[in-house]
């Protein structure tokens, strides 16, 4: 498996790594995945008054390829407004890092943190629980589907 | 020093998965250059010289495999290695005796090719009991000895576990298929070479051997077949009838001398090379543990060659940590499976939680693994597991209290 | 001049240069093709490079090319495997093929020893059962190809070899020239002599020739005491020498098929070697026909 010189480079020099306060109020955390399956997310923004994100911070328990899309979706949705940030699609983060096809399902993981993480900033109701919210069994089933290994 | 620089140059990583090759030692591939160049007659051949400089080569390399394993050199069949000898000792025994026998014992931690051979023959009428293994790797003995009935035909039950490196007790495993008149049938590929092994003291009567895990050529292996009492197997490669009919095929004459020369060399080498890696496995083991917290060896740390170590370091997932130290070349679960996802089912069997088998590394140290080698590893597994869990929200929980069983994760 | 002149390359051929050197780097850089890390990457490379080389041989995709240990295990892997209850084959098949399977359909074949499409054409229609046909070819005693139309694990450093050997052979094969003239001076030599397949296309390195009235146990002997290495047909596990089921297959008597010698040439022959072979082959003949040696009479 062969890696792009841009997700290696997010995954050496990974931007924006660290927590904000999850109970102050302009905060929203988004934690998803689930360590079983090997990969666990955690994504927080900080809304300005204007509405817009002004900052974006991750943790990531994964492999290269989450670490990497994390990190892409922080540079990314900061200074996005919520709604705009929420137009960001895994298939924008996998074409951009190059995932192998087999690592899709990180930046799934990786969009799904940003929706959920933006609902709760929007909701001023920051959450620990991960199941609740636009997790949907299904969306777990494809996070967590794993393809069949070659030989 | 010259011998480590043929081995590895300074640009390669270093070499740490030992478990899933072995490089060509030096000296084997000295031996089988004649057979590529010269000597290059066929073993078959029996009108000219060329045909009897090959045979010789190649009976000389089946008496020193043989003495590795305490066999007689009539007892030792070339194959192309391991996976073939598991699938022709394991269907062969069961084809040839299955008007009377129709039951098979093996391991849940074997290797995918001897499951996989079980769930075919499974397929084919046969019944299979997979049995389970201890928390440390090992198979309970009463669970065995409850299992194996006179209606087995063959116990298959590897020596060495390629991941987690434990050593099944051989001796008392031989005696309880004796006992019970079933074959006992194991895949040393990983054992050949590193441990002491006597198919006579150990009662074993079909033994595979892999070539390329012992310093020689990919693409040779054997099958040990007892004579007496005998085992008798149906062929799955038929043609001219060559090793004693068990398996046809024109033999690859440097191969076969290949894998003689590699087996001379282990027996000549063995006691000094595990008192070397016993040392240089701990002083990893103590160089990480000085470090690093939560980390945990997987598999039992005493029943073990000396040169594999399976760790979990906890709250970083093992891909990302493999990305990371890519001067050093390890795996993550077992090299056939490790482009999967999927947690190692061997660490699963011995009751390691998902989460923990996905941070395991398995690192396997050899006969060209240096003490400076071992130390830039630690140094550098140190920092990136450092790394890694600063950038870990489990990690974060575990170090803010909060138990991450508590969570309500998905189900998945 | 080197000591031998190796002449039993259908028995096995010496690694070209080239394959050797490619099989040597392969060696010497070890890694299992299934591991993920850079080793293992770099062994995955040569595997795949040398399918592409053998699928480029035989003009198929690399997709279709799986590797094996060797021939017999892949026509057992073919025949066995391919699931079909139906196998003809032709009657001159290696062993690895006719003993691959039971209940396998024999088909004859003529003088030539070539397999008549007619009558393969009338077994297959005997019955609607799908069925598998394996035909061989270029036979490994007589060279004679049979009218076949093109159809459209891991061992790296036998792979490699494999895939540079792959493309050399398709390289230069102008042995056919050598052959012709040894056929010709041998005929020439003992007039009742017979070369098999002479009726058919064949490969340009192999020549099947009887020498009348001297088994061919006697000739190999003698040729290797010349330091000649030929065969009395193919080399299998007991080394005995038998009668060619090839040759009877085509007909010939089995008398005279004791007599038949296989010289089969390769890439490492030079014109000396056939030189010697003929002035070996001359002198046996005419010590035998003209004394009363006992093994003149054995036949």
């Amino acid at each position: 498996m062969t890696y792009s010189a841009k997700l290696i480079d997010h995954y050496e020099n990974p931007r924006n790594i660290g927590s904000l306060d999850k109970s102050a109020e302009d905060v929203g955390t988004g934690l998803v995945g689930a360590p079983a399956c090997g990969d666990v997310m955690k994504l927080q923004i900080k809304v300005g008054p204007d509405g817009l994100i002004e900052d974006a911070k991750f943790k990531t328990f994964g492999c290269g390829s989450a670490i990497a899309s994390s990190s892409l979706v922080t540079e990314w949705v900061k200074g996005k407004t919520i709604d705009e940030a929420e137009t960001i699609k895994n298939t924008d983060i996998a074409r951009h890092l190059a995932l192998p096809p087999v690592k899709i399902h990180c930046s799934v993981l990786a969009e799904d943190a940003i929706d959920r993480r933006s609902r709760q900033a929007d909701r001023r109701h920051p959450h620990r629980r991960a199941d609740e919210g636009l997790l949907g069994d299904e969306l777990y089933a494809r996070i967590c589907r794993r393809p069949a290994a070659d030989g | 020093m010259t011998v480590i620089t043929q081995i590895r140059r300074n640009d390669q990583p270093i070499y740490l998965d030992y478990q899933a090759t072995t490089p060509l030692d030096p000296r084997v591939l000295e031996a089988m250059m004649p057979y590529f160049t010269y000597k290059f007659g066929n073993a078959h051949s029996r009108s000219h010289s060329y045909g009897w400089e090959a045979e010789e080569g190649v009976e000389k390399a089946r008496a020193q495999v043989a003495k590795l394993i305490g066999a007689d050199e009539k007892e030792v069949i070339y194959t192309s290695g391991a996976t073939e000898s598991n699938n022709l000792a394991i269907k062969g025994v069961a084809d040839f005796y299955k008007d009377r026998r129709n039951h098979i014992v093996t391991t849940v931690t074997e290797h995918k090719c001897v499951l996989d051979t079980c769930r075919h023959l499974e397929q084919e009428g046969f019944t299979v009991t997979y049995l389970p293994v201890q928390q440390n790797g090992l198979v309970d003995l009463d669970v065995l000895r409850a299992a194996v009935t006179d209606k087995t035909v063959v116990v298959s039950i590897m020596a060495v576990n390629n991941e987690i490196g434990v050593i099944q007790p051989l001796a008392e495993i031989g005696k309880i298929c004796r006992e019970r008149g079933a074959f006992f049938h194991t895949d040393a590929a990983q054992a050949v070479g590193k441990i002491p092994l006597d198919v006579e003291a150990m009662n074993i009567d079909l033994m595979s051997i892999s070539g390329h895990k012992i310093y020689g050529p990919k693409g040779i292996g054997a099958l040990y077949v007892r004579r007496k009492p005998r085992v008798r197997l149906a062929a799955m490669i038929h043609g001219g009838g060559q090793e004693r009919g068990f398996r046809s095929g024109t033999l690859p004459t440097p191969l076969c001398v290949g894998l003689g020369e590699a087996a001379e060399i282990c027996m000549k080498e063995m006691d000094a090379e595990a008192e070397r890696l016993t040392k240089l496995r701990d002083r990893m083991l103590k160089g990480l543990n000085a470090k690093l917290k939560e980390i945990y060896v997987n598999g039992d740390l005493e029943h073990r060659i000396p040169g594999n170590l399976n760790i979990s370091f906890a709250h970083v997932e093992g891909e990302s940590l493999m990305m990371g130290i890519k001067n050093l070349s390890v795996s993550s679960g077992s090299a056939c499976t490790s482009a999967s996802l999927e947690p190692s089912y061997v660490l699963r069997a011995l009751g390691v939680e998902e989460e923990m088998a996905h941070t395991s590394l398995r690192i396997g140290l050899g006969r060209f693994t240096t003490e400076h080698e071992v130390d830039t590893a630690v140094e550098d597994l140190v920092h990136h597991v450092t790394k890694l869990r600063e950038m870990s929200p489990l990690w974060e929980m575990s170090q803010e209290g909060i138990d991450i069983k508590s969570i309500e994760w998905a189900a998945h | 001049m080197p000591a031998f002149a190796y002449l039993d390359h259908n028995a096995s051929s010496p690694l070209r240069p080239a394959a050797f050197d490619a099989m040597i780097e392969a060696l010497r850089a070890g890694g299992n093709p299934s591991s993920v890390h850079r080793s293992g990457r770099r062994a995955r490379a040569a595997v795949e490079q040398a399918r592409r080389q053998v699928a480029a041989l035989v003009g198929a995709l690399p997709a279709e090319v799986v590797f094996t240990s060797g021939g017999t295990e892949a026509n057992n892997s073919a025949l066995a495997g391919a699931g079909r209850k139906r196998v003809l084959v032709s009657a001159v098949e290696h062993d690895s093929v006719l003993r691959a399977a039971v209940g396998m359909e024999i088909v004859p074949v003529d003088g030539n020893g070539i397999v008549d499409p007619g009558v393969l054409e009338k077994g297959l229609a005997a019955s609607a059962e799908p069925a598998l046909v394996s035909v061989m070819f270029a036979n490994n005693e007589t060279g004679v190809l049979q009218p076949n139309r093109r159809a459209g694990t891991e061992n790296v450093a036998g792979i490699a070899g494999f895939g540079v050997a792959a493309t050399e052979a398709s390289g230069g094969l102008a042995t056919a020239e050598w052959r012709d003239r040894l056929e010709a001076t041998l005929l020439d030599i003992a007039p009742v002599a017979r070369v098999y397949g002479a009726g058919a296309g064949r490969l340009p390195n192999t020549t099947c020739v009887s020498m009348p009235g001297v088994r061919a146990e006697t000739q190999v002997m003698a040729l290797d005491l010349a330091g000649i290495c030929v065969s009395a047909g193919a080399a299998c596990s007991s080394g005995k020498v038998t009668r060619s089921a090839v040759l009877l297959a085509m007909g010939v008597e089995p008398a005279e098929a004791e007599t038949a010698l296989r010289i089969s040439f390769g890439w490492s022959t030079i014109s000396e070697d056939i030189e010697r072979l003929i002035a070996a082959w001359r002198d046996l003949y005419i010590r035998v026909t003209h004394s009363d040696l006992p093994h003149a009479r054995a036949a």
